[in-house]
């Protein structure tokens, strides 16, 4: 058993195993030995934490990426924005979320789930303008009237409508 | 509060590397901070690992026609044309004046950087830029559009139309009667021009060529007018431009060989005629001196064109430098044709326009009659082979013409067809 301690001092306890798909709690372990020491995760809060084990526990025991496959997965990442349906449904969440599990998978270094993470808002991105885009994602058009003047050539090549 | 732009760099990359070219554009407009990471950067990476996510081949493994490897790739300004090229072939009526020409430019540029075969029956290192260009293009719709073309344009197409293969419209009995027209006029044929598809200073005639290539590849493929179809693969279609970089080893030594237009082995000649009276009739029957030519006798049901085919064996007699290209001297050659008494002599060197020019003689039993001029399409040593006219070494008023082809033998053709089913849908 492994014991996790989130930012906001939440305890985990969960299974090597589950907790293994993060590289760097792996890392961690390996290099602690046995040990009942609690690991702190001061990036990750509770509610963040309970979704990334959520993640881990649903895909237990499936092959972890390793540096020989990374290469092969990089050659069939191409184009590709498919999710499965399980994942799909786990990360249907509200966008701050979306970002915190992107966040915490990166800092986790859990490869799988920020491929999903990625892909869920680049299919959030597809089909969209740039204002849609900015409502989207509540971005602020912070531009300069001379800005917008040359950000219109620097687009010149993508204009398609 | 986590947001998408509070993301780190490095994660916005990587989603927008998941993203078409267009949609990081519509990304890049957003906000100070997207514009930057997009097109601040002074180093490529980001327009690099997006370009590698496209259906191109790699630059870096890429060779001219000539096998020149590139110096130094432009990642940003490359990919922004290619899909600039994409969007107008999807979409032509999004063509700003006088952008055709850039487009088609770009579309020959594409499949002039292609990395080579290792022999010409490698399969597997097909180039994706030529199946990409021959998927976009599927129709040919883009190259038939010729309303309002410049010299200049109606050239590049000729070109890209050449390598390409046949479009919808080269279906249609109409085009191939313009094209036959085109070839059998011997006004065409000129002391200027070597009585070949050059012009006065020796440079390829594009335009020529293609017609020749329609006219020859009429007899190849089994097209019906208006026949629809997505790509008419054949030996003088696209993928078969491919340069092939073939290391000659004898003995388990690699040698270095002075053929470098791979001359040296079994070929096939391919002669298109008709019958000559007809021909002379067709080129007589301008009203007034550099008139138009009557071209129903190309219309009339009883018009017929042979196609005879012939095979022979080449084989390199000397080369002599050309002081113009230091590593390509001309290659002297000679040959027999295995069914028959008759003979073949030539030789190969370099265009000013840097194309490789076949001209050879061919007769019975060593007297030479037959005079063919002609160009070598594609990359060096393409199995697409050598396109062009012959006519007699005489080059009497009334003699005759006609295109042929000459590639080698032994050519494999098998082209994995499910190369040619390419993403290349513009994403909505």
């Amino acid at each position: 058993m492994v014991l996790l301690v989130t930012s906001d001092n939440e305890q985990f306890t969960t299974e090597k195993d589950i907790v293994e798909r993060s590289v760097l709690i792996k890392n961690m372990l390996e290099d602690v030995g046995e040990s009942d020491q609690p690991i702190p995760l001061p990036n990750v809060s509770s509610s963040v934490l309970k979704k990334v084990l959520e993640y881990c526990e649903h895909h237990r025991g499936e092959p972890l990426p390793t540096a020989d496959s990374e290469q092969s997965q990089d050659e069939t990442r191409k184009r590709t924005t498919d999710i499965s349906e399980w994942d799909q449904k786990f990360i249907t969440v509200d966008q701050e979320m979306l970002f915190e599990i992107i966040l915490a998978a990166n800092y986790l270094d859990i490869k799988s789930l920020l491929d999903v993470g990625c892909k869920t808002v680049a299919n959030m991105i597809k089909g969209k303008t740039p204002e849609e885009i900015r409502k989207l994602f509540n971005i602020v058009n912070d531009f300069t009237p001379e800005e917008e003047a040359q950000i219109k050539k620097e687009n010149e090549w993508a204009e398609d409508r | 509060m986590a947001i998408f732009t509070s993301l780190p760099p490095e994660l916005i990359e990587q989603i927008l590397l998941l993203l078409d070219p267009l949609q990081v554009a519509c990304v890049a407009q957003c906000c100070q901070l997207l514009r930057s990471l997009v097109y601040g950067s002074k180093d490529q990476a980001l327009w690099r690992e997006l370009y590698l996510e496209q259906p191109f081949d790699d630059p870096r493994e890429c060779v001219s026609l000539q096998g020149t490897p590139r110096i130094e790739v432009d990642w940003r300004g490359e990919l922004q044309r290619f899909i600039r090229a994409r969007t107008i072939v999807h979409d032509v009526s999004l063509c700003r004046p006088g952008e055709r020409l850039e487009i088609l430019n770009t579309l020959l540029d594409m499949v002039s950087y292609v990395p080579p075969l290792s022999s010409p029956h490698d399969n597997m290192n097909i180039s994706r830029n030529l199946l990409w260009v021959a998927a976009m293009l599927h129709g040919g719709a883009f190259l038939d559009d010729a309303s309002a073309e410049t010299p200049e344009e109606k050239r590049v197409s000729a070109r890209l139309h050449t390598y390409f293969g046949l479009t919808h419209n080269d279906a249609r009995r109409a085009t191939r009667v313009r094209s036959r027209a085109y070839v059998y006029d011997m006004r065409n044929y000129q002391p200027d021009y070597d009585y070949g598809p050059f012009d006065a200073k020796g440079c390829v005639d594009w335009v020529h060529v293609q017609a020749l290539h329609h006219v020859v590849s009429m007899h190849i493929v089994d097209l019906q007018e208006d026949q629809q179809f997505e790509f008419a693969i054949f030996p003088m279609s696209l993928p078969f431009t491919q340069i092939v970089e073939e290391v000659v080893v004898i003995e388990g030594e690699v040698v270095d060989t002075d053929d470098w237009a791979g001359v040296g082995g079994a070929w096939r000649v391919s002669f298109c005629f008709v019958d000559h009276r007809e021909l002379l009739k067709y080129n007589e029957s301008a009203t007034s001196p550099g008139g138009p030519l009557d071209i129903s006798i190309f219309e009339s049901p009883d018009f017929g064109e042979v196609f005879r085919s012939l095979n022979v064996n080449l084989r390199v007699v000397k080369t002599v430098s050309d002081p113009k290209y230091p590593k390509r001297p001309v290659i002297y050659f000679a040959g027999e044709m295995p069914e028959s008494t008759s003979t073949m002599t030539g030789h190969v060197r370099m265009t000013p326009d840097n194309q490789v020019r076949w001209h050879f003689v061919s007769g019975d039993q060593g007297s030479a009659v037959w005079s063919s001029q002609g160009v070598h399409i594609g990359g060096l040593k393409s199995s697409f082979g050598v396109l062009g006219a012959w006519t007699t070494v005489f080059h009497d008023s009334d003699d005759p013409v006609g295109p042929f082809w000459l590639r080698r033998e032994s050519v494999s053709v098998n082209l994995p067809m499910n190369h040619l089913s390419l993403n290349t849908s513009i994403p909505t």
